[in-house]
């Protein structure tokens, strides 16, 4: 696997001249990644015909920037319109569209550019150099682990319930039961399908975001005329310099960028974990460390910019199990193995030994489809932001016109879009009556998740529970799980503590 | 730069052109003959990327030449197959649509979950396009060397294996091992080829029973301890793996897992002379030579190619039917 | 506004949720009645849990009506008075597509979604809304249908492009 400085810059340069296919991948990957349905492993699947067509090289080149600018292209509608594109911007949703309620759509679109296109590139970077460490991870995770890492994303419940925690709580709870729905993973046995054959695989993910997010919000925001508080006349017209300004002042936050997109690396590594997991964590961890936890979901740029880094640096993670093992570590990587055995094309640490300069071109087209979205997307947030002044009449119609249709596409399915809406009134109920719709998914996605690997790890030990505080890594990983949970509430008692002594003292002092 | 590089733009132009027109314009191309004439659809019960759809790709590439058509693929995992299998029933039994099956643990599924599908009656296997024996292999940092190893090891304590799932003749293998040799084998399903042998190779789990070609395909990253066949069909690419039953002088049945093409026996009855160009065109194919240079290509031992006519891939479900009710109470927890 | 503050704050909406999700746990847990223990546990659990959160919500919820602090009506559960027929309508189209993409395909279910949607929702003139429904759906054709080539629901429109085309 020795590869030169030289061979490096060979690379790069190589990979740049492939600008012709990257920038229309890039196109297409953010447009599927906003629309909720088709996101990347859909949309290489559709084009697979064409994927096929190319050879190895420029297939493979396209499939990655399609790829990362789907992951991208998520955080679009989560933050002007409150629906996330993808499993992992669901938690973009939670200060993004606050932003852009305040009238700051374009701040937050450009902390939400910023933070991917660095975190992705960052990651990218990490993989290229790092490969053969970042592959051992697998070998220290394992399901055990892997329970604890989900509690970390089923933890953000109880912050997003913060304001009333029972019904934040029957909400999460709720999602992880309707998670819970499906065959089992020893027996296959399906439960809670009301006999149903397109439930007996669960609760599709799609449909069920569409519905609680989308369809939810479009019956929503018919309330008001606008979008934005106040009304649209709270947005002006944003000029060429602001965007570059707020796109600027978007890397203040390359501290929190860099380490949420490590985060995300690291989940992305994982198999069986993936972008909504990483962008739940380290929504959940900047919280935690941040010196304002209160301020999280009231639309504060930290709030866009985890999420939105860590999803994509789960990109380049999900590549590093094919990579280096040979075995794809998600749905994306499958389909991109598909394309390798058709071209006959060795994966694994084979593919290293013969044919390095793809191996690692892999990767350094990755960065370079980052490098090239600065180019391509970064001028947009002038025009996107523009979305959020037209009027919710035009808009609530057109969001159930194109996402509902969106239900239909992964798995073909009418039924599926009825699921949708079921969602959809389910979600209108919540937000109604003050049931966080984004507690309910996450238990939606997390839930059979969660259960999937608790069973694993029990089988493994022979029911034994205590298998859960069996491993190094994992009672390190409960140990701060506890603390992510107990630490902010005693913090918060000793500043109000401390507030309290130094009122009384104020009160004395003015007696 | 390697010669790989070499797509211009334009070449890329006039590929996408054509690559769209084949996506928009399916079915344009009118033949002469009668069937077919459109798409079509193949329903693949398990998920895209897994064995089963690089099989069904492999084919329809090369079955373009035969069958003047396109083809369309609907991937339907779940409930162990169940789900594809219900919803290929409910499709219009035409001949235009066809079902991909993993015979092996999918016979067990018919037979053990209720779904309500007889086969022959309601459903049947037109052909056989390939066959695999299960195989159990341990990742290559493991301390077991040998099979002989593992079941010594089994006799003292419960051995981990990963597989697919439950209902499959790779779990039934290792049950059927452990009876016979006295090991204990905890069977731990991960719901997937990829991550049951993901769980051997970084150590969640002792070792991993599947179909021959994972292992295979994954090269020196696993080392691949036995067979469940009479003889190992890829000496050479397995490190010339023994066969479980010349290890331990047992009599185990083979286990093996063929893949090939299902219809509706409505569509049998209906329209004979379609379902008659399907079986003598995929036949061709599989005698193609371009076929196995594809099989190859994709680090597939071509001797995994095993066509077979109809009456050997029914005779090939009623065998692996009756070794499921055998071990249905180990496989179904009741 | 003390007239506001001190009215009983309106519950009644509140239960739909904690009461469906009872309904669903119990049915859940009836469906695993006969299954191996490895497919009961989690549901088990989750539907326990969610059962006994929802007991608890039913008692703040008893104890606040009993104080005169909450009331069983619906509150503003249906949003501006003004708006309600319309958005209602809109609701109604929005099953109505539902039901008619199967039958008319997704060019054609769009436009008339769209189309309605607008006129109802009042949009004028009417002449504009069913201009933006056109353009709106026939973009959405040429980009998901025939440049992705997005397996949508096939309907009259679609089958005439492909026999045109």
């Amino acid at each position: 696997m020795d590869f030169s400085l030289g061979s490096f810059a060979d690379l790069f340069a190589h990979a740049f001249s492939l600008w012709w296919i990257i920038i229309p991948a890039i196109f297409v990957g953010i447009i599927a990644g906003a629309v909720p349905g088709f996101a990347a492993h859909n949309t290489i699947i559709i084009l697979l015909p064409l994927t096929l067509a190319f050879n190895v090289e420029v297939a493979l080149t396209f499939m990655v920037a399609l790829y990362c600018a789907s992951h991208l292209g998520g955080g679009i509608p989560a933050i002007l319109v409150n629906i996330p594109g993808t499993g992992g911007a669901a938690a973009t949703t939670l200060d993004g569209y606050q932003m852009t309620k305040k009238g700051l759509a374009v701040r937050a679109l450009a902390v939400s550019f910023v933070a991917s296109v660095l975190g992705g590139l960052i990651s990218s970077l990490i993989t290229l150099v790092a490969l053969p460490a970042l592959s051992q991870v697998g070998y220290y995770v394992h399901s055990v682990e892997m329970v604890v890492i989900m509690l970390f994303g089923l933890a953000l419940i109880a912050s997003i319930a913060a304001k009333d925690m029972l019904k934040g709580l029957i909400a999460g709870v709720l999602g992880l039961l309707l998670g819970a729905m499906g065959a089992d993973h020893i027996y296959a046995t399906p439960r809670g399908t009301f006999g149903i054959l397109e439930l007996f695989d669960g609760i599709p993910l799609v449909p069920a975001l569409i519905g609680l997010f989308a369809v939810s919000e479009a019956l929503v925001m018919l309330e008001e005329k606008s979008i934005v508080e106040g009304g649209t006349a709270n947005v002006g017209k944003v000029t060429w310099g602001e965007t570059f300004h707020e796109i600027f002042g978007a890397f203040r936050h390359w501290w929190n960028i860099t380490w949420t997109s490590i985060l995300g690396l690291l989940i992305g590594v994982l198999p069986g974990a993936g972008a909504s997991i990483a962008a739940f964590v380290a929504y959940q961890q900047t919280q935690f460390f941040s010196k304002h936890p209160e301020r999280f979901g009231t639309g504060i740029p930290e709030g866009v910019s985890a999420p939105e880094s860590a999803n994509n640096g789960v990109t380049t993670g999900t590549l590093v199990p094919l990579l280096a093992i040979g075995v794809p570590g998600g749905s994306t990587a499958a389909v991109m193995m598909i394309v390798l055995q058709f071209h006959g094309v060795p994966f694994g640490p084979r593919l290293f030994v013969e044919q390095p300069q793809l191996a690692y071109g892999v990767i350094v087209s990755m960065a370079v489809s980052y490098i090239l979205m600065i180019f391509t997307i970064f001028p947009m947030v002038k025009y996107m932001s523009r979305i959020t002044v037209i009027s919710t009449l035009y808009l609530a119609p057109f969001i159930c016109a194109f996402t509902l249709v969106g239900a239909f596409v992964p798995r073909g399915f009418l039924f599926d879009i009825g699921i949708a809406l079921a969602f959809g009134v389910l979600g209108f109920v919540a937000r109604k009556t003050g049931y966080h719709v984004a507690a309910i998914l996450i238990g939606v996605i997390l839930g059979p998740l969660i259960e999937k690997s608790f069973l694993l790890a029990m089988r493994i030990s022979g029911n034994d529970p205590m298998v859960m505080f069996s491993s190094t890594i994992g009672n390190i990983l409960w140990v701060m799980l506890v603390a992510t949970l107990v630490l902010p509430y005693v913090f918060k008692w000793r500043r109000e503590r401390r507030a309290g002594l130094e009122h009384d003292r104020l009160v004395e002092s003015e007696g | 730069m390697s010669s790989r590089f070499r797509v211009s733009r334009r070449q890329f132009l006039a590929s996408s052109a054509a690559g769209a027109a084949a996506l928009t314009l399916p079915g344009r191309a009118a033949f002469a003959q009668s069937f077919p004439d459109h798409n079509i659809n193949i329903t693949i019960p398990t998920g895209e990327g897994g064995g089963a759809d690089r099989d069904v790709r492999l084919i329809t590439q090369i079955w373009k030449k035969y069958l003047n058509t396109d083809f369309e693929f609907g991937y339907y995992p779940g409930a162990a197959g169940q789900v594809g299998y219900e919803f290929f029933m409910k499709r219009e039994p035409d001949g235009y649509n066809l079902l991909f099956a993993n015979m092996g643990p999918e016979v067990i599924m018919l037979t053990l979950q209720n779904v309500g599908i007889q086969l022959g009656k309601d459903l049947v296997y037109i052909n056989q396009t390939s066959s695999e024996p299960m195989s159990v292999f341990v990742g290559k940092r493991s301390k077991f060397q040998s099979l002989q190893e593992l079941v010594d090891e089994g006799k003292k304590r419960a051995i981990t294996c990963s597989v697919s799932r439950l209902p499959h003749p790779a779990s039934i293998g290792m049950l059927a091992l452990g009876e016979a040799t006295g090991a204990n084998f905890n069977l731990v399903p991960f719901g997937g080829g990829n991550p049951s042998a993901m769980a051997a190779i970084t150590g969640e789990v002792d070792c991993c029973a599947l179909p021959f070609a994972n292992p295979i395909t994954l090269g020196s990253e696993v080392r691949i301890l036995g067979v469940f066949s009479d003889k190992n069909p890829a000496p050479d690419q397995s490190g010339d793996a023994p066969t479980v039953n010349s290890v331990f002088g047992t009599k185990l049945p083979e286990l093996t897992s063929s893949r090939g093409f299902a219809v509706q026996a409505a569509a049998m009855e209906k329209f004979p002379d379609r379902i008659e160009t399907i079986k003598k065109t995929c036949a061709q194919v599989l005698a193609d030579p371009d076929y196995v240079e594809a099989v190859q290509k994709a680090g597939l031992p071509k001797e995994f190619i095993d066509p077979g006519d109809q009456q050997k891939a029914m005779s090939t479900a009623e065998a692996t039917r009756e070794l499921a009710e055998k071990y249905r109470a180990l496989l179904t927890g009741k | 506004m003390t007239e506001a503050t001190n009215r009983k704050k309106a519950i009644g909406a509140d239960l739909i949720i904690p009461l469906a999700g009872a309904a669903y746990a119990v049915y859940y847990v009836w469906s695993v009645r006969d299954f191996p223990i490895e497919a009961q546990m989690s549901g088990m659990i989750l539907a326990g849990m969610l059962l006994f959160l929802v007991l608890l919500y039913l008692v703040r919820i008893g104890v606040g009506l009993a104080a005169g602090r909450y009331g069983m009506g619906l509150g503003d559960f249906l949003g501006p008075k003004e708006t309600r027929v319309s958005r209602g309508l809109f609701f109604v189209l929005v099953l109505a597509s539902v039901y008619a993409i199967g039958h008319f395909g997704f060019t054609l279910t769009t436009f008339g979604f769209l189309a309605l949607s607008f006129v109802v929702l009042g949009i004028r003139p009417v002449g504009r809304a069913i201009l933006v429904a056109a353009i709106a759906a026939l973009v959405g054709w040429l980009f998901f249908v025939v440049l992705l080539g997005t397996r949508f629901p096939m309907g009259p429109f679609e089958q005439l492009m492909q026999a045109v085309f």
